[in-house]
């Protein structure tokens, strides 16, 4: 009787997966064909071999996951298509020389995507492991202050160059990046083990948990001075923020959440004093107009690319993304806002409110202690992630210079992104 | 955070729209304004003026006969629009008029196309009359008549010297702009001169419609002496004695004028030049100046053209027209025909007012004293203007051909060669003869 209604839970499952693809797919096709006729004023392949190597991609997918994974969530895989699918259009669109490494990377996220979804048994080593992964993590972010580069050729060296075949003559590698999951990996295993304890001593005040909270303190403490040296401070603030929120799940204590808060400020008031990227970003976003064409040229730029685009959006291609620097990738937000419009952006933002509720929905169904904090750890990464870019974009808060989840082009961020999707995929499945 | 990111877009992407897409540090502005194609400008042969041309994102205005550059003005991304591109510049870009076609046009990205228009201006007219002012400081000007709309006068010629190139008036525009000969003045409509005797025939065909002379009265010491800042003034060539008032204004003398200054006062000079239109702004399609409204102060002087008194050539030639039209004071309109939404000329004809400066019979009585044989009306002479004294030379004339009555009015600056000026009027008369 169960197996039966499993088996039918899961046929509806995957065709409601197989349609919500089909969706994306024609959005995405739809785009593409468009953005190929403003462009070349006719139908070209050059702008359709991405879209239709993705759609063969997110195909296989589909198949792989509904043959070996049939209780996955049937909503994950068609969000993760139709935003690295429009990532594709993007980045083909704002930075087209990077269209074959984009989508190169969209197919090895898709791979780490399913491989992950489907090939452990459980998630135990990761749990079991955790020091030894979060220090390699540690030793890869260390290296970047000796071997980092910028691949742009300025600002922070937060990549490593590795020579690896078949993806071009270097490829770069952010290991912020895998720290991101590897943190997450920790505190989750952490809070596994420990969480009902820090949960009792959490009630006397943090001097009595402190003993408890000592080797997380450390561990992650570590983590922000790597960052900080490094002076990616858009990780380091996604950081502090993801720790706040899985202590307080942890403790359930809105003590630390709010000393937490208190603590963010001060340091972000320090950062303001210390950095200059941070007084630079601080100060163009409390009145960026008086330097609409200096320092705050990037913000301003990206307010007229959101207003330029109505309701409707100006359509793909038609609209004026580039004069916002690095559009491809901290801005594409406000390119998706020129060009799709209001309806466009509105989309974007519905999409990933749709990965965090299934993401909090998985979570809060998962009875197992260290998949429940790896579930809301990873949806909170993404959730955190994609506001902390979207609203550093709508001037809501100072930029961060991060990248927003499967849409932005970047290799190690979109390769990261989907192998969190792909645990999260996994977990999924009551198997 | 979701909604306050949802909020912040709506703020931004609705709320605040109009505001921030105007701000004029949004290159956005300058992209769409790259690719409205301009409608054309053509003379009234048909001869190209101003046209838009390129790549569809990348329009360029140029100007063919760069020559007319000060009478069409012109179309920059940098610098704005003026003269006829500034008058005519929503018929030019042509905006969406309703809500609708805006919203269809900005949708759908149609590209915008502008309308065209027609100029009375000749080009090969205002090529000669450029020729003929050689590389003179001063402005000519020419208008019709036509006999069957005598309150409607088209302009034809219209050139400023020293004037300026179009199609290179971005690379020039910060050396136009402090050169101290004003070349982006258009010295037609915004040149203020003095005029001087110029108002003479004015003055005594107003006094002779309120019945204060007639042109045979006796005129007593006609050659008499007249101080004006330590200069002295006195009729062209002696007079006959005793002279009338025809040989008054015959010989320009200027003392008489001093007598009827003394009977009509301030009030009266300020109603006399009200009457011929030079108090008040034109109602042209370009850019015209008025300086601001004074009292006039010394009705003497004031009788004699100085005082506070200066005027632009448009003014002076329109107010002129009176006398061979009959005293109807007539509008200038340089547009002609424009394009439709379709695409299809249209007359473009401006409402005009009837108004009538002085009875027909003393513009007659007066046009008939400057009248030489081959020509409708003639009047020159030398004007001593502004505080240097520089000397300007003047000239005013007029023909009839066909049904259209021709003026011509030209202004030499900081030239004493009456017979130059002289020549260059008749020669633009002796052109309009031979079409």
């Amino acid at each position: 009787m169960y197996s039966r209604l499993a088996e039918d839970f899961q046929e509806i499952s995957s065709r409601w997966e197989g349609r919500l693809l089909a969706v994306s797919a024609v959005f995405i096709v739809v785009n593409a064909l468009a953005y190929s006729l403003v462009s070349e004023g006719k139908i070209s392949w050059q702008h359709l071999w991405g879209p239709l190597v993705w759609l063969l991609a997110m195909l296989a997918a589909h198949v792989l996951l509904v043959i070996y994974r049939p209780g996955h969530d049937p909503v994950l895989l068609p969000i993760f298509a139709l935003l690295t699918g429009w990532g594709i259009i993007l980045v083909d669109r704002l930075a087209e020389n990077f269209l074959s490494r984009q989508i190169l990377w969209v197919l090895l996220g898709t791979a780490a995507l399913v491989s992950i979804s489907i090939l452990p048994r459980n998630l135990r080593p990761l749990r079991r492991y955790r020091y030894s992964l979060l220090i390699v993590g540690f030793i890869l972010l260390g290296l970047t202050l000796v071997f980092g580069v910028n691949p742009s050729g300025f600002g922070a060296a937060l990549w490593l160059p590795l020579p690896l075949p078949y993806l071009g003559p270097i490829v770069f590698f952010q290991p912020s990046e895998l720290l991101k999951l590897l943190l997450v990996i920790f505190l989750s295993s952490y809070f596994a083990d420990r969480g009902p304890l820090l949960r009792q001593y959490a009630q006397g005040g943090v001097k009595g948990a402190l003993p408890f909270l000592a080797p997380l303190l450390v561990m992650w403490g570590f983590c922000l001075i790597l960052l900080v040296w490094q002076r990616d401070l858009g990780t380091a603030t996604l950081f502090f923020v993801l720790f706040l929120s899985l202590l307080y799940l942890a403790t359930g204590s809105k003590l630390y959440s709010i000393v937490g808060f208190i603590l963010l400020l001060g340091a972000g008031l320090l950062a303001y004093f210390l950095f200059d990227v941070v007084t630079l970003r601080v100060d163009a976003w409390w009145n960026p107009w008086p330097e609409a064409l200096d320092r705050a040229f990037q913000i301003v730029q990206s307010l007229y690319a959101i207003a330029a685009g109505g309701l409707v959006g100006q359509g793909v291609g038609q609209g004026f993304p580039y004069f916002i620097p690095v559009v491809h990738s901290d801005f594409v937000f406000a390119a998706v806002a020129e060009e799709w419009g209001l309806i466009g952006s509105l989309s974007l933002v519905a999409l990933f409110l749709l990965l965090a509720y299934r993401g909090f929905r998985l979570a809060a169904h998962n009875k197992n202690p260290f998949r429940y904090y790896l579930a809301a750890g990873l949806t909170l990464l993404f959730s955190f992630q994609s506001l902390l870019i979207m609203a550093g974009v709508t001037k809501l808060l100072p930029l961060t210079g991060i990248t927003l989840p499967f849409i932005s082009y970047g290799g190690s961020s979109l390769l990261m992104s989907s192998f969190m999707l792909g645990l999260l995929m996994f977990m999924s499945d009551p198997k | 955070m979701f909604m306050f990111v949802g909020l912040g877009l709506f703020y931004w992407n609705v709320l605040r729209t109009e505001i921030i897409l105007t701000r004029n540090d949004n290159p956005r502005i300058l992209e769409q304004e790259l690719r409205i194609l301009r409608g054309e400008i053509l003379d009234r042969n048909g001869k190209v003026l101003a046209v838009s041309s390129g790549e569809p994102d990348r329009l360029q205005r140029v100007y063919p006969i760069p020559e007319v550059g000060p009478a069409v003005g012109f179309y920059s991304i940098t610098h704005g629009t003026a003269g006829v591109e500034d008058g005519f510049d929503e018929i030019l870009r042509n905006n969406p008029d309703d809500w609708w076609t805006a919203l269809a046009q900005s949708a759908l990205h149609l590209p915008q196309e502008g309308r065209g228009i027609k100029l009375a201006l000749d080009a090969d007219l205002q090529l000669a009359a450029e020729a003929a002012l050689g590389e003179a400081r001063g402005a000519v000007l020419m208008f019709g008549i036509n006999g069957d709309d005598p309150y409607r006068a088209w302009i034809h010629v219209m050139v400023s010297h020293p004037g300026f190139d179009p199609n290179f008036l971005d690379e020039q525009f910060e050396e136009l702009g402090s050169n101290e000969n004003a070349p982006l003045l258009n010295r037609v409509t915004q040149g203020q001169y003095q005029p001087g005797l110029l108002l003479q025939p004015l003055i005594l065909a107003s006094a002779l419609d309120n019945g204060q002379i007639s042109l045979s009265d006796p005129v007593e010491s006609a050659n008499r002496p007249i101080e004006i800042n330590g200069a002295t003034l006195q009729c062209k060539d002696p007079p006959p004695d005793p002279a009338s008032w025809a040989d008054v204004l015959r010989f320009q003398c200027p003392g008489p004028y001093v007598d009827i200054a003394d009977q009509v006062g301030v009030r009266g000079l300020d109603s006399l030049f009200s009457s011929f239109g030079l108090d008040t702004d034109p109602a042209l399609e370009l850019e015209t100046e008025t300086p601001p409204d004074e009292p006039l102060d010394d009705p003497q002087l004031a009788s004699i053209g100085y005082d506070k008194l200066t005027t632009t050539p448009l003014k002076i030639g329109l107010a002129m027209s009176a006398l061979v039209n009959g005293g109807r004071l007539p509008q200038p309109q340089i547009g002609i025909e424009t394009q439709d939404r379709d695409g299809n000329w249209q007359s473009w004809l401006l409402p005009v007012q009837e108004g009538q400066a002085i009875s027909a019979q003393a513009a007659e009585a007066v046009r008939d004293v400057l009248s030489p044989d081959d020509s409708d009306l003639e009047y020159s002479l030398l004007v001593i203007s502004g505080p240097d004294e520089t000397t300007n030379a003047w000239y005013m004339g007029s023909a009839k051909v066909d049904n259209i009555q021709y003026v011509v009015v030209a202004v030499i600056e900081d030239s004493k060669r009456e017979d130059r000026v002289q020549r260059l009027g008749r020669s633009l008369l002796s052109a309009v003869r031979n079409i």
